[in-house]
């Protein structure tokens, strides 16, 4: 059998457009989430802090495939119902945005206090020392851990193969319970080391670009 | 209470900064309150808060079903865990071996198998692997998955923590007539997994969120069981909650576990440390 002839091409291109459309859209909402999450955590309120911490600490603690779950086949029971595409998505970003808040935590951490305090003896206001000299120190320092993170969420998309979405996974299954075609299962995993590579390469491009040289 | 790095870096706030907190906090804690009492209440009025819709859990039958998978999450885990330890070691040392074929062909088999979701290998042990004449029990099934993609993660936890043992370590060891082989496995392995524990703990999270992917197999683990009693009862949404209480409990004990090894190593380190000075 020929490379062109193979007759799994159509369905492996639209897994893998769908595997990489859930992951951008639960990334990009990890990141929103992860962005509150730690303005909470590092908050001077309070509440806000627990609140920030209650739920880094309670989603990690939770596989994603009960978060999942609880969106598909609980949330109906109790009239709450979406479109199966959307609360996956949701529920991935709700999962992955824990693990985000707690990437740019660790930036935050690395910013020593030196600085900070070297800000203040200049005579830069509490804003102007936050907005001009912490958060951008911790930005570039959180590319790396982020790029960890997405790559994280586009092997957990492969969840969706549960709950009856075509995704890479999804459709290594469906061919396969059919006929054996182990070489498909190889081009989904070459599919997914592909992802994971290039996002590296991307994330490890943007540190450098953005890295302060010392 | 949890302090954030922001109060080390800034002055504590004055009579007018505290009073806005104040204020802030009260406003906070009663928009939390507004949205806890509106979803308990949607959930209320659907019925979810209901005496009959909870009391699934009373029954005996239930209890031990949940019990069962509570041990069968548990079992697949502490094997695959320990199998993954075992294969992950190899890996790591493989790793840092002199040979470099050897060097290379484990540094690509991890970088493969890191980046592959552990669903898609539980599909292939159990569609493709029949095909080559291998038929493992389910609970087989599951346990080899989750140790293909968690050794490889483990060898890299380990890899990085004997890489920072001091260069000195395995220089002494070589020159007091220890063979290479010796000195990795009773001079460096030792350090490495010493300095590994917390995250060779924290893995453990990640293995047992992983046998949740058992239910594809109809592995009978918590959250298959929590599914069958949810279709049974027609409560699916109470017990995939209950289930996932118990993985947060169970989860929240290894990782203050692995929070606690990484206090005592740090304090045995800095001991160590000041002594030496």
């Amino acid at each position: 059998m020929s490379f062109f002839a193979w007759p799994y091409w159509g369905m492996f291109a639209s897994g893998l457009l769908l595997t990489l459309q859930v992951s951008a859209l639960a990334y990009a909402g990890a990141l929103v989430l992860g962005v509150i999450g730690v303005m909470c955590r590092t908050s001077r309120i309070l509440p806000l802090r627990w609140m920030g911490t209650a739920y880094v600490e309670s989603i990690r603690n939770v596989p994603s495939l009960a978060l999942v779950f609880i969106a598909v086949f609980g949330l109906p029971q109790i009239g709450l119902t979406m479109p199966l595409i959307t609360s996956v998505v949701v529920m991935l970003a709700i999962y992955e945005g824990a693990f985000a808040c707690e990437a740019l935590r660790s930036g935050i951490n690395c910013v020593p206090v030196g600085s900070a305090e070297a800000a203040r003896a200049l005579g830069l206001s509490n804003r102007e020392t936050l907005f001009y000299v912490v958060l951008p120190q911790a930005a570039r320092s959180v590319v790396q851990p982020l790029t960890n993170v997405f790559i994280k969420t586009v092997i957990n998309s492969s969840l969706i193969a549960i709950v009856g979405l075509p995704d890479l996974t999804g459709i290594a299954e469906r061919i396969n319970i059919r006929e054996a075609e182990p070489m498909l299962f190889f081009g989904v995993g070459l599919a997914y080391v592909a992802i994971a590579l290039l996002g590296g390469l991307l994330g490890g491009y943007i540190d450098r670009k953005v890295r302060f040289s010392r | 209470m949890t302090n954030s790095p922001i109060d080390r870096m800034f002055d504590p706030p004055g009579p007018r900064g505290r009073r806005a907190i104040r204020l802030a906090s009260i406003v906070v804690i009663a928009l939390l309150a507004g949205l806890a009492w509106l979803v308990l209440y949607r959930f209320g009025k659907s019925g979810g808060l209901d005496r009959q819709a909870w009391s699934i859990f009373e029954s005996p039958n239930v209890i031990k079903l949940l019990g069962r998978a509570l041990y069968a999450t548990v079992r697949a885990a502490l094997l695959a865990g320990l199998l993954a330890l075992v294969w992950g070691t190899a890996l790591a040392l493989m790793r840092l071996s002199r040979h470099r074929w050897l060097r290379t062909a484990a540094a690509a088999y991890v970088e493969v198998t890191r980046s592959l979701p552990t669903l898609l290998v539980l599909y292939f042990t159990i569609l493709v692997l029949p095909f080559y004449g291998l038929r493992l029990p389910i609970y087989g099934q599951l346990v080899l998955a989750l140790t293909i993609t968690n050794a490889s993660m483990i060898s890299e936890v380990l890899r990085a923590s004997m890489l920072s043992i001091p260069a000195g370590q395995l220089e002494a060891s070589l020159s007091l007539g220890l063979t290479r082989p010796r000195a990795f496995w009773y001079i460096i392995l030792p350090q490495g997994f010493r300095a590994a524990m917390p995250a060779l703990v924290a893995q453990l999270v990640y293995l047992l969120k992983g046998t949740t992917l058992g239910y594809v197999i109809s592995y009978e683990e918590l959250l298959y069981s929590a599914k069958l009693i949810g279709e049974y009862t027609n409560f699916i949404l109470q017990s995939i909650l209950v289930v996932t209480a118990v993985y947060l409990v169970l989860n929240i004990i290894l990782s203050r576990v692995s929070i606690w090894i990484e206090q005592r190593l740090s304090l045995r380190g800095a001991a160590a440390s000041s002594k030496g000075k």
